[in-house]
């Protein structure tokens, strides 16, 4: 990332920070000329759209503040898949930088930060944004002293998906607020509560919950009491306690009103007149012990629930419906027992009116029957035939041989779509009168023509649909569920039913499974991956590694059992699983290379005063790196292990307070006339000797660090003169 | 003993970040694994699936054991997940991509009438007969830490807007605490383990209602995805069902 040109606008010049959502990069603003700090969204958001929408649209809230005491949002953009928002950059420390080199803080100091937060905090509040993370780690202190806050809302975007509160998050919760710990409607009341306790931390340098979980800390928040400031720290005014105590009170309803209220209060609190007010009280002290029951929380979460309530009566109430819904609907298949014994049909439209007739005239048939045995009864000789279509092949047989009829065998069977298998299609004789024993030719239904499946696994999706139309299929009646697998997409890989079973292809369901070719999945960024996490992983993701694939070579820029690059397929190509991963990995530096000690002494520029020093190298591994800035208040000795070769050389340059002190080079053959080092003095500030006069005389009021060198260099003496 | 292992995508995402995995290891120690990955696209499904595989591979390195014990299977539950945790713990330090990436995991090992269920995170196990649905599982969340201080009622907890926030998981940091215990097992009780695709999705009676259905067990758990997806299918769903009293082959379904 450093060295990108982002958006052809932002060149990155280093990281000077990050969270678990976001790093942070110092950047320089070509358009505008000016230093400008950039957030990059973490790589494994970027994918989760629904993330980085509520991301944008909280920088994009954010933006709209304009105010002294926040940090203002210059821009939010992307760019192929990076995420960035463009703030002020702010040169200086944040607070929580501050509360732990110098805390308890001076009073005034604290009660003049917590102001300017509390401004900013009204300011955000006045535009309905609510900050829901102030803690140290937010509040910029720039080197003029003004205080900045950052990250409005952000920490709004990061709720959705699945989170541990561990690592990153551990920072946050000392500050939840107790309704946040709950998680339940955190307001503007909650950042003030967040405000509390920073504030708390200011003057005393203690946090007021702490323990060995983000949990324990949490629920502390929500039940415990914490010690009070001036127990602590008793040069706090009663003042500045109460505005504590009132600021983090469990309940938010005991909490000050808004944050201008609270301004207000911070404002006044360290004049004479009020540094010994009487300690404040709350109105319900029994509420101290009863906080759990924090009565705003309670009744929205109960509003909440009953809510809920509602969704879930629903839901039950549904639930039992269609419950009810399929029971009526198999009472009804088990009432309508005729439609049991016929096949589905493709067309059901006019399969009612068919019963309806059937019934009917089955009904009409055993009328005329009963009229015809009446009849019989005074007439002998002949007889009515019965009319039995529609009949089974055993009720029509038995009709007919009540009738003295016979029937014509065998019967002749012929294959019907329309009327189910086993009963009467025709018969040859109806509504006439015939001599008694006269034989009847029937026609009975052999059920729908039934075809042999044949087996398609292995055939293609598109000819599989083809030959089934042909069989008279509609592709309706086939179903296809797609997976993957390494034959070619539209492989047919499994069908039911199977081969060889009988079907009636007017009603048949097809089901079959469809090949949509090999998994693709995108080629993890191994490089620099050690090896055997390179290994686990690409075991796991399902591709192949070799182990003839795996070349070694040395390598300045890539450690040891790192890998330098991969080959067959590039990182993020989407490829099959199973695909072969060549890797080249480093077999460390190269043999001619040479590990070189190299020592920055340096001092600060006035003794005593404190500077900032930058130390920037080159050398086999790389042009321009930086060692992390530093802040000394005494002469130091700074190590920095180089990497020579014989075709480069290395340099080491210093910048002391943004100004350029020395530059040093070293060569490859140099490394044999001896250790190196650069001393850059600083000024005392009264006359006095040489800096190398001034380490003998004054060793003693030094700090270790330089004694302990001090002795190396004068027993360094000594071996030198014993070698003499 | 039959097992029915389903995995859905759910409506909403894109990814599957859950993984499972049913099987045996010499025919001898049966065991079911539900992972459910965190730290969005390319991380959390990586995660889900290291712990997967960590957990089959540190079994099949047991598998010259014998005769399994308790104590063994116990020891092995905890040294399987401490091995997950450590892989994924290890990619996440080493890889930028996959920087905070980290799963839940349920797992079971089956020993005669004795269930070891383990657990960090999230994903539950449930043991359900005709009578009742019991589950077997403490959820390491933010959202159970308070209903157990009394902070929550089980109601408020059920629609708390937080409840993505897991106290323990796999893989987040360089060791984690497991736990693990053993359940005396009936011929007529089933097991379920789940992701909270389902648990949060679909309510304990209906749980109950569909496992001691009639149906078989493939459709039993076919229709429990179908609820989760009625329900909104915001997350990925995955779950596997044990039945021990199924006599046919020891087999599994995917």
């Amino acid at each position: 990332m450093i060295g990108h040109d982002l958006a052809s606008r932002y060149e990155i010049i280093s990281r000077i920070g990050g969270g678990g959502m976001a790093l942070v990069y110092k950047a320089h603003d070509v358009l505008l000329n000016r230093k400008v700090a950039v957030k990059v969204l973490r790589q494994q958001f970027v994918n989760d759209e629904e993330f980085i929408s509520r991301f944008r649209r909280e920088a994009q809230n954010a933006a709209a503040l304009s105010h002294p005491n926040v940090v203002s949002i210059y821009d939010v953009g992307q760019e192929e898949d990076i995420h960035y928002i463009v703030m002020e950059y702010v040169e200086g420390h944040n607070l929580n930088e501050i509360i732990v080199e110098r805390a308890p803080l001076q009073i005034e100091e604290a009660v003049h930060i917590a102001q300017q937060i509390c401004d900013a905090l009204d300011h955000a509040h006045a535009n309905h944004i609510i900050h829901r993370d102030i803690k140290p780690h937010n509040i910029l202190i720039g080197n003029n002293g003004r205080v900045k806050v950052t990250d409005f809302g952000i920490a709004r975007a990061a709720t959705s998906s699945k989170i541990t509160h561990t690592g990153s998050v551990v920072g946050s919760v000392h500050y939840f607020s107790p309704e946040h710990a709950k998680g339940v409607n955190t307001g503007e009341k909650s950042d003030l509560y967040s405000l509390g306790i920073v504030l708390y931390q200011m003057v005393t340098g203690n946090l007021p919950f702490f323990g060995e979980s983000p949990i324990s800390i949490a629920l502390k928040h929500l039940q415990d009491d914490f010690e009070e400031p001036r127990v602590v720290n008793s040069h706090i005014p009663q003042s500045v306690e109460n505005i504590i105590l009132k600021s983090m009170r469990k309940n938010p309803n005991d909490r000050y009103e808004s944050a201008r209220a609270m301004m207000a209060d911070l404002e006044t609190c360290l004049q004479p007149h009020r540094l010994y007010e009487p300690k404040i009280t709350f109105n319900d002290d029994i509420d101290m012990q009863e906080t759990k029951v924090m009565p705003a929380i309670r009744a929205s979460a109960t509003h909440n629930d009953m809510n809920t309530g509602t969704v879930r009566t629903g839901d039950t109430a549904r639930f039992s419906d269609t419950a009810r819904i399929s029971d009526t609907a198999s009472v009804m298949m088990h009432t309508g027992r005729i439609v049991d014994e016929e096949p589905q049909k493709s067309s059901g439209g006019w399969k009612k009116p068919l019963y309806i007739v059937l019934i009917t005239l089955v009904f009409l048939a055993a009328l005329l029957w009963g009229f015809f045995k009446l009849l019989d009864s005074f007439k002998t000789e002949d007889v009515q035939v019965p009319y039995v279509v529609g009949d089974t092949e055993e009720v029509a047989y038995k009709k007919l041989s009540e009738a003295g009829l016979n029937v014509t065998e065998p019967v002749t069977r012929e294959t019907s779509k329309l009327i189910p298998k086993g009963q009467v299609i025709a018969q040859s004789k109806m509504q006439v009168k015939v001599k008694e024993g006269a034989y009847i030719e029937l026609t009975i239904s052999a059920g729908p023509e039934l075809k042999e499946l044949d087996n398609y696994i292995s055939s293609m999706k598109n000819q599989t649909i083809n030959a089934l139309i042909d069989l008279g299929i509609q592709e309706a009646q086939l179903d296809f569920t797609e997976v993957f697998d390494d034959s070619p997409a539209g492989t047919i890989l499994e069908q039911t039913p199977p081969a060889g079973e009988e079907i009636n292809p007017d009603n048949v369901l097809i089901s079959f499974t469809v090949s949509k070719g090999p998994e693709l999945i995108p080629m993890p960024d191994l490089t620099e991956a050690r090896l055997r996490d390179a290994r686990v992983l690409l075991q796991t993701l399902g591709f192949v590694l070799e182990e003839q694939d795996i070349s070694y070579e040395p390598s300045y820029l890539i450690e040891k059992d790192s890998v330098i690059s991969q080959g067959n397929a590039e990182p993020n190509e989407m490829v099959e699983k199973g695909t072969k991963v060549t890797l080249k990995v480093s077999s460390g530096y190269p043999s001619e290379a040479k590990n070189y000690q190299f020592n920055v002494r340096i001092s600060p520029a006035v003794h005593g005063s404190s500077s900032e020093v930058r130390i920037v190298y080159s050398d086999a591994r790389g042009d321009n790196m930086e060692l992390d800035p530093r802040t000394i208040t005494s002469t130091v000795d700074i190590p920095l292990t180089l990497v020579l070769d014989p075709e480069t050389k290395a340099t080491v340059s210093v910048t002391r307070d943004g100004v350029f002190m020395d530059i040093k080079e070293i060569k490859y053959k140099d490394i044999s006339q001896g250790s190196h080092e650069m001393v850059i003095p600083g000024q005392e500030p009264t006359p006095t000797p040489t800096p190398a006069d001034d380490a003998f005389t004054h060793g003693g009021e030094q700090d270790d660090n330089t004694e302990a060198f001090e002795y190396d260099e004068q027993s360094d003496q000594q071996a030198n003169t014993t070698e003499e | 003993m039959l097992m029915v292992n389903r995995s859905d995508i759910g409506r909403i995402r894109q990814v599957n970040e859950d993984s499972s995995l049913t099987g045996s290891i010499n025919d001898q120690l049966t065991f079911a694994i539900v992972a459910d990955g965190m730290g969005g696209h390319q991380a959390g499904d990586v995660a889900s699936q290291v712990a997967v595989e960590a957990f089959q591979r540190i079994l099949q390195q047991h598998d010259e054991i014998s005769n399994w014990t308790v104590e063994d299977a116990k020891r092995l539950m905890r040294i399987a997940i401490r091995q997950a945790n450590e892989e994924i713990y290890r990619l996440s330090k080493h890889m930028t991509q996959y920087h905070n990436m980290g799963t839940t995991i349920v797992a079971a090992l089956f020993i005669q009438s004795l269930v070891v269920i383990g657990h960090v995170g999230d994903s539950r196990a449930y043991r359900i007969n005709e009578e009742k649905l019991e589950l077997l599982t403490e959820d390491h969340s933010l959202v159970n830490a308070l209903v157990k201080s009394g902070q929550l009622t089980a109601e408020e907890a059920e629609h708390h807007p937080r409840k993505n926030v897991l106290t323990r998981a796999i893989g987040t940091d360089d060791d984690v605490e497991v736990d693990v215990r053993v359940i005396e097992w009936n011929k007529q009780d089933l097991l379920l383990l789940c992701s909270d695709g389902l648990s949060n999705r679909v309510s304990e009676e209906q749980l109950h209602q569909t496992i001691v259905s009639s149906q078989s067990l493939q459709q039993r758990a076919d229709q429990l995805i179908e609820l989760a997806l009625h329900a909104g299918g915001e997350d990925n769903i995955t779950l596997v069902l044990c039945d021990m009293n199924d006599c046919s082959d020891r087999r599994e379904e995917s």
